[in-house]
């Protein structure tokens, strides 16, 4: 039995690039079959998300001659990582290849992708380029420490390299679309069925570099929705700083009591009256305001985060690893 | 077995179970269609098998004095799942053998213009494979699959001076109504749920399938026996072309019930294989592309 392969692009401005891309992922499926028989680039889906060109009708021309292109519209603009799990829920690939539609991500990285995700024993594996390719240094730095920020603050040591350049178990990548919530960051989502996640470099050139329009599909606004889906994804440390905090009030403020009273008792006379008992109070009733206010923050974080589709455990089979990394030899 | 007749057309339709009911209601709503006769047929006794038969051609031959212009067999009967053993299938493909060779001599009386619709499926006939399209080679590997194949084969071979032979094979069939016969997984999972009774699933959570609405399934074959009059052997796929996994079915399910299903997994590897079509290669099939719109009104369907 073939192992197949799909590939899902979300469009929202491709038509400048969407002919070539067809044409590479027709020469990858090419390339892929005759250099392993049993593996198949069986399906390209492109998920049209409210494009703001003619993407549509593009694809639906290019579709006619094709049959293993698949063409899906969203009704409205959703944003790419919904449109990335749309795409993904329609795919029937043993493997999933997320890519962009602007010829950043080229098909010809498909199978070394694959051969390194299996080397390594990933279920997950990123793309990266070997040097940054958005021309804006600004840009690319804020977006490396506002992810290394939010890796430290969840605990998940995977958000630096999330990319949208993605080689993903197919079944892993289908559960993470099925419970996928509204608002969620897709690659958290992969980050609760699997540990299994890494990364490579790959020589990506950005074409819109070279054609002189290097213009992301995100504005300002976009970049910050999209960050706030990721911290709104991922369950923050600092929320058990608060418990941390109220506690450390609460007992500073006994601490603080019972060293009033012994110097009371020692017969030593308060300087200011009334002083301590006001900071007493207010450390005792903050700390425990605190304290429980923590308390529901990390319960209401655990229901977001079941309502945005965390399971409580996946069952995964990687039995056909054995068979591809034997077509692919030793590895 | 169901007699439908207007003046230019005449209708044989066997088999009234899960496909056979919505395309009887659709038959009856086409211009001109009237419900001629029904009988019940004896699928155990080939003695009241012929009888019924007999009683059946009478009948039309006396209401239709001369030949009709079109005339129409249809086959949606099966009693044997996919689970089913040998011996079953080889007493189905028996059955279903002796009606079509009864019936080919007899048809020649009554039309010049004979067609023959057969409902096939497309999970027994290629188990185990992914992105199923016009050039995938069919690959039966149980019982239930070999006895699809073999009814086709079986109907081009003794059918071979009709008109048009229609062989329609069909994903996972999906009925809102649950109330006889096989249920299916959906409806079997809500109905559970409702009673807060554990679901065993027997396969992976993983594991793809493809289902098509039974409504829809009709109106492609209304369409094919009303309008288009297809003449040689054609073949069909009739799937929606939206692989689904359970474990979206699940989600689905958990959101519009607010309801967690309770679920028993048999891992059976026989029945952990992908099913999915291309979609390119499908017939248009509505509704059975939106599995969240089919789910939810199965839930209506079941709380009604």
């Amino acid at each position: 039995m073939k192992i197949l392969l799909s590939t899902v692009t979300p469009v929202y401005q491709g038509a400048s690039y969407l002919k070539d891309l067809v044409e590479a992922l027709e020469s990858a499926r090419k390339a892929i079959t005759d250099s392993y028989v049993e593996i198949e680039l069986a399906e390209c889906i492109f998920v049209i998300d409210e494009s703001r060109d003619n993407s549509g009708e593009i694809l639906e021309s290019l579709a006619q001659e094709r049959e293993w292109i698949n063409v899906i519209e969203l009704s409205k603009n959703y944003g790419q990582h919904p449109a990335t799990v749309a795409g993904i829920l329609h795919s029937s690939g043993q493997w999933v290849f997320t890519l962009d539609e602007d010829l950043q991500h080229h098909p010809d990285h498909i199978l070394p992708m694959l051969k390194d995700c299996l080397a390594s024993n990933r279920d997950v594996y990123y793309a990266l380029p070997i040097k940054e390719s958005h021309s804006s240094f600004v840009r690319d730095s804020l977006a490396l420490w506002f992810k290394k920020i939010i890796a430290y603050l969840s605990s998940n040591p995977h958000v630096p390299v999330f990319s949208s350049f993605r080689c993903i178990r197919g079944s892993i990548a289908r559960a993470a679309a099925a419970t996928h919530g509204v608002d969620t960051y897709f690659d958290v989502s992969l980050s609760w069925f699997t540990d299994r996640i890494g990364y490579g470099r790959y020589k990506l050139t950005d074409k819109r570099n070279q054609s002189g329009s290097s213009s992301s599909g995100y504005s300002l606004w976009g970049l910050i929705r999209h960050g706030k889906r990721l911290v709104l994804s991922s369950k923050l440390k600092f929320l058990r700083l608060i418990i941390l905090m109220g506690v450390l009030a609460f007992l500073f403020s006994i601490a603080y009591s019972f060293w009033i009273l012994s110097k009371l008792y020692m017969g030593e006379e308060i300087a200011i009256q009334g002083w301590s008992s006001t900071i007493i109070s207010i450390y005792f009733f903050g700390g425990l305001s605190c304290l429980f206010l923590g308390i529901i923050i990390e319960s209401l974080s655990e229901v977001l985060l079941k309502s945005k589709g965390k399971p409580a455990f996946f069952v995964v089979d990687r039995s056909s690893d054995k068979k591809l990394k034997a077509i692919f030899g030793s590895l | 077995m169901k007699i439908y007749g207007s003046d230019t057309d005449l209708i044989l339709h066997f088999g009234l179970g899960l496909l056979g009911r919505p395309l009887s209601r659709m038959i009856i709503r086409q211009k001109g269609m009237k419900l001629l006769n029904k009988y019940k047929i004896q699928w155990n006794s080939s003695k009241s098998l012929d009888q019924t038969l007999t009683e059946a051609f009478g009948c039309v031959e006396e209401l239709y004095c001369q030949k009709v212009q079109r005339m129409h067999i249809i086959w949606t009967a099966g009693k044997a799942g996919f689970l089913a053993s040998s011996d079953e299938t080889a007493k189905e493909f028996s059955i279903y053998e002796h009606i079509l060779k009864t019936i080919s001599n007899w048809s020649v009386e009554v039309s010049n213009e004979r067609y023959f619709y057969l409902l096939s499926s497309a999970g027994g006939l290629y188990e185990g494979k992914s992105c199923i399209d016009s050039h995938t080679k069919i690959q039966p590997s149980r019982p239930y699959g070999e006895l699809k194949a073999k009814q086709e084969k079986s109907a081009q071979d003794i059918l071979e001076g009709f008109t048009g032979i229609g062989l329609y094979r069909t994903s996972s069939v999906f009925s809102l109504n649950s109330d006889f016969g096989r249920r299916g997984l959906i409806n079997t999972i809500i109905k559970n749920t409702q009673m807060q009774r554990p679901t065993t699933i027997i396969g992976h959570p993983s594991t793809l399938r493809d289902y098509i609405l039974d409504e829809d399934i009709a109106r492609i074959l209304i369409e094919d026996i009303f309008e288009r009059n297809k003449t040689g052997v054609h073949t069909h796929l009739l799937a929606s072309g939206r692989p689904i996994s359970i474990i979206e079915i699940i989600n689905l399910i958990s959101q519009y019930m607010n309801r967690v299903p309770r679920l028993i997994y048999s891992f059976n590897k026989s029945n952990s294989e992908n099913i999915t079509f291309r979609p390119s290669s499908l017939r248009n099939t509505g509704s059975s592309k939106e599995i969240g719109y089919l789910i939810r009104r199965a839930l209506m369907t079941a709380q009604s």
